[in-house]
C-alpha cells in the first residue's frame, strides 16, 4: 500500500481514530496491530517469516547480553567473601566474551539474512560470468529470493540497537511484541527514516490523550510531502522518462541529457523527502515523533555535506556504527602512526580516516542496490568525498592566490551550483538500468555544447507541455524558497499552526486543491509507488 | 584539569584553527565539527594524553563543548 494512495489515507484515519478512542494502555498494540494489517496489505505476509526471524533474534540477543550483565553484577555484589579485585575482573571478562559471542551470532543472522537476500543474486551472477569469461565449465546456479518488505530499514534499525545495547548505551527492551511495533511501526517501515530505539521506542510504548497542535502539524507536513510527491516528483518523472528511454531514439545530448539527470535528482528529492514528509506527518498523528531524514541537501557547499543533508539517518547511522568503529579501530591506529613516521602528522591523520571514509560510501553505494552501478556510484561518491578531505590545504592555497573569499555569498552560490553539477553526475549511474548506458549518456552529455535547447522552446517538447513545465518550475521554485526559509531555522508549519483558524483552514484548503489540481495522476499512478520502497 | 584544558586547546586550535573553540555551546549539535575532525582531535587526545577514546564514546554530549571533552579525558585517565 503506498503512502500516498487514498487507500493509505483511510487506513491512517482509522487507525487514528481507534488510537484515541481504546482505553490508554493499549494503544501500542493497536499500532502493532494495525503495523502487522499494513504490512499484510502490502504484500509483505509472503516474505514475512523474515521480519519475524529478526525480531526474535535481536530481541533474544539483546535481553540475553543484558541478563548478562545484570547477573554478573548480582554475582559480585552478593558474593558470600569478599572478592579480591582479580577475581572481580575475571568474572566480568568471562561475562564480556559470553556477551561477545551472542552479539556476534545475533549480528551475523541480521546481517546474513540482509546479506543473502539482497545480493546472493547479484553475487552467483556475477560469478558465474566471470566463470565463463574464464572458460571454465562449471556454473553455480543463480538464486533469487523474494526480497522481504522493508528489509534494509528494518535491518539497519534493529541493529543499530543490538549494537547500542552492546555497548550498553540502554537497556534491552522486556516486551518482545512492543520490540516488534519498535522494528514494524507502520509509516516508516517501507522507505525509512532509520530510527534509534531510545528516541523512537518511548514513543511508541507511551499512553497519550490527543493533542491537537501535534495533530495540525502532522496534517501540514503530510500536505507539504503530498505536494513535492504528486506536483513536482510526478511531473519530473515524465521528463525523466522522456529523455533516459529515448536519448538514444530521439538523439538527445548535451544539456537535454543532464537536464533530464537534474531533473531525476528534483524528482528524487520530491519523491523521497515528500514520502518522508508524508511518514514524519502521519507519526505525529499518533504523538509519535521520528528523526528528520533530509536538510535541505541541495545547499550543501561540498559534496560530503550534501551526504549530512540527504538521508541522514542511513548517514548518521553509518557513521556511528561503521565509520567511527573503523576509523578508531586498531588496524587503524596503527596505519595512523606509522603513516605519521614515514609521511608526516598531515598524511597520517587523513589517510586512514579518508579510507575509512571510502569504505563507508561504497556500502552506502551498494546499500541502494545490487548492481554495478551502484557500486560505481559509491566509488564515484567516495572519491568526490575523500579528494575533498585530501585537497583541503590544495583549496585553501587557490583560494588564497585567487584572492577568493571562502565566506562570501558568491562562492557559497558557486559551491551550491558546483555541488549539484557533481551530484547530478552520480546520480547518472542511478536513473540508468546499467552502466553502459550511464556512461553512453555521459559521453552523450559532453560530447555536444548545446545551451540554446534552454531559450528556444525544446524543453516543451520533453514530454510536458509549456503550461505543464511552468507549473513544474513553480512548484520548483516554491520547494527552493521553503527550504531556503527552512534553512535560516523557521519552521513554516509551525508558523501556520499559530495563525488563527481562518487564515489555518485557507492554508489547508488551498494546499489540498494544489495537490489535487496540479498534482499528476496518469496512468503511471499505481506504479509510480515511491522510489525508495525497492530498497 | 587546567593542564588537560590548555593541552586540549592547543589540539583543537591546530586541527580547526577558524573556530573559537572556547565561545562555543554546541559543536556538534550546530555541526561546527564533522565526524572528521572529531576522528583527528581524538587521535591526538588518544597519543596525548595515553588514553583510548571509543566509538562508543563518540557522542555529541562529550565533545559538544572543551570542558565536556575534558571530562571525557580525565575519566579516561583515571579508568
Amino acid at each position: 500500500m503506498a503512502v500516498f494512495s487514498l487507500n493509505f489515507i483511510a487506513f491512517v484515519g482509522i487507525a487514528v481514530l481507534l488510537y484515541y478512542l481504546v482505553p490508554r494502555k493499549y494503544q501500542w498494540m493497536l499500532l502493532l496491530l494495525f503495523s502487522i494489517l499494513f504490512y499484510y496489505i502490502s504484500g509483505g505476509l509472503k516474505a514475512g517469516i523474515f521480519i519475524v526471524i529478526t525480531i526474535a533474534n535481536t530481541f533474544y540477543g539483546a535481553l540475553t547480553m543484558q541478563r548478562i550483565t545484570e547477573k554478573t553484577r548480582q554475582t559480585i555484589k552478593n558474593s558470600e567473601h569478599p572478592l579480591t579485585r582479580n577475581e572481580k575482573k575475571a568474572i566480568r571478562a568471562k561475562a564480556r566474551d559470553k556477551r561477545h559471542k551472542i552479539f556476534l551470532l545475533s549480528l551475523l543472522i541480521n546481517l546474513g539474512m540482509l546479506i543473502v537476500l539482497k545480493y546472493a543474486n547479484f553475487f552467483t551472477v556475477n560469478v558465474d560470468g566471470l566463470l565463463s569469461r574464464l572458460h571454465v565449465p562449471v556454473q553455480i546456479p543463480v538464486v533469487s529470493f523474494i526480497l522481504p518488505l522493508g528489509i534494509s530499514f528494518y535491518t539497519f534499525q534493529t541493529t543499530g540497537y543490538l549494537i547500542d545495547v552492546y555497548n550498553e548505551k540502554y537497556d534491552a527492551d522486556r516486551n518482545i511484541f512492543q520490540f516488534a511495533l519498535f522494528a514494524s511501526w507502520f509509516p516508516q517501515i517501507i522507505q525509512g527514516p532509520i530510527n534509534r530505539h531510545d528516541t523512537l521506542a518511548p514513543d511508541l510504548y507511551a499512553e497519550r490523550s490527543f493533542n491537537e497542535r501535534n495533530f495540525r502539524t502532522g496534517i501540514y507536513r503530510m500536505l507539504w510531502g503530498y505536494f513535492k510527491k504528486m506536483v513536482i516528483a510526478e511531473r519530473c518523472a515524465i521528463i525523466v522518462q522522456e529523455i533516459i528511454t529515448q536519448y538514444d531514439a530521439k538523439s538527445y545530448s548535451g544539456i537535454t541529457v543532464f537536464l533530464g539527470v537534474l531533473f531525476y535528482g528534483i524528482q528524487m528529492y520530491g519523491d523521497f523527502a515528500g514520502g518522508i514528509d508524508i511518514v514524519i506527518g502521519v507519526s505525529e498523528l499518533f504523538g509519535v515523533h521520528l528523526a528528520e531524514n533530509f536538510r535541505q541537501p541541495y545547499m550543501a557547499l561540498d559534496v560530503s555535506e550534501f551526504w549530512t543533508r540527504w538521508h541522514m539517518t542511513l548517514g548518521n547511522w553509518m557513521k556511528d556504527y561503521v565509520f567511527y568503529p573503523l576509523a578508531l579501530s586498531k588496524p587503524f591506529a596503527k596505519m595512523q602512526k606509522n603513516l605519521k613516521k614515514t609521511l608526516g602528522p598531515y598524511v597520517g591523520k587523513v589517510i586512514p580516516t579518508t579510507l575509512a571514509s571510502f569504505i563507508v560510501f561504497v556500502l552506502v553505494g551498494i546499500w541502494h542496490g545490487a548492481s554495478w552501478r551502484y557500486v560505481i556510484f559509491g566509488i564515484y561518491h567516495a572519491t568526490l568525498v575523500s579528494s575533498h578531505t585530501l585537497l583541503e590545504r590544495v583549496y585553501e592555497r587557490m583560494r588564497a592566490i585567487f584572492h577568493i573569499n571562502g565566506k562570501s555569498a558568491g562562492w557559497k552560490a558557486f559551491s551550491m551550483f558546483r555541488t549539484t553539477f557533481l551530484v547530478t553526475i552520480g546520480r547518472y549511474f542511478d536513473c540508468t538500468p546499467n552502466t553502459v548506458v550511464a556512461v553512453q549518456m555521459l559521453k552523450k552529455t559532453f560530447s555536444t555544447f548545446n545551451p540554446w535547447v534552454l531559450t528556444d522552446g525544446s524543453v516543451f517538447k520533453l514530454g510536458v507541455s509549456e503550461r505543464e513545465f511552468s507549473i513544474l518550475m513553480l512548484a520548483i521554485i516554491l520547494q527552493i524558497a521553503v527550504d531556503v526559509v527552512n534553512e535560516r531555522g523557521v519552521r513554516i508549519r509551525d508558523v501556520i499552526a499559530d495563525q488563527q483558524v481562518v487564515f489555518r483552514w485557507i492554508v489547508v484548503l488551498a494546499a489540498i486543491w494544489a495537490i489535487m489540481i496540479f498534482g499528476v495522476y496518469g496512468p503511471g499512478f499505481d506504479v509510480g509507488a515511491f522510489m525508495y520502497q525497492q530498497f | 584539569m587546567d593542564e588537560i584544558k590548555s593541552v586540549l586547546l592547543e589540539i583543537l586550535e591546530e586541527t580547526r584553527p577558524d573556530v573559537d573553540f572556547e565561545g562555543e555551546e554546541a559543536l556538534i549539535d550546530d555541526k561546527i565539527l564533522g565526524s572528521f575532525d572529531i576522528i583527528s582531535i581524538v587521535s591526538e587526545i588518544n597519543d596525548e594524553f595515553d588514553i583510548k577514546v571509543k566509538a562508543t564514546d563518540l557522542v555529541p554530549e562529550n565533545f559538544n563543548t572543551v570542558d565536556a571533552m575534558c571530562e571525557l579525558i580525565d575519566r579516561l585517565q583515571n579508568e
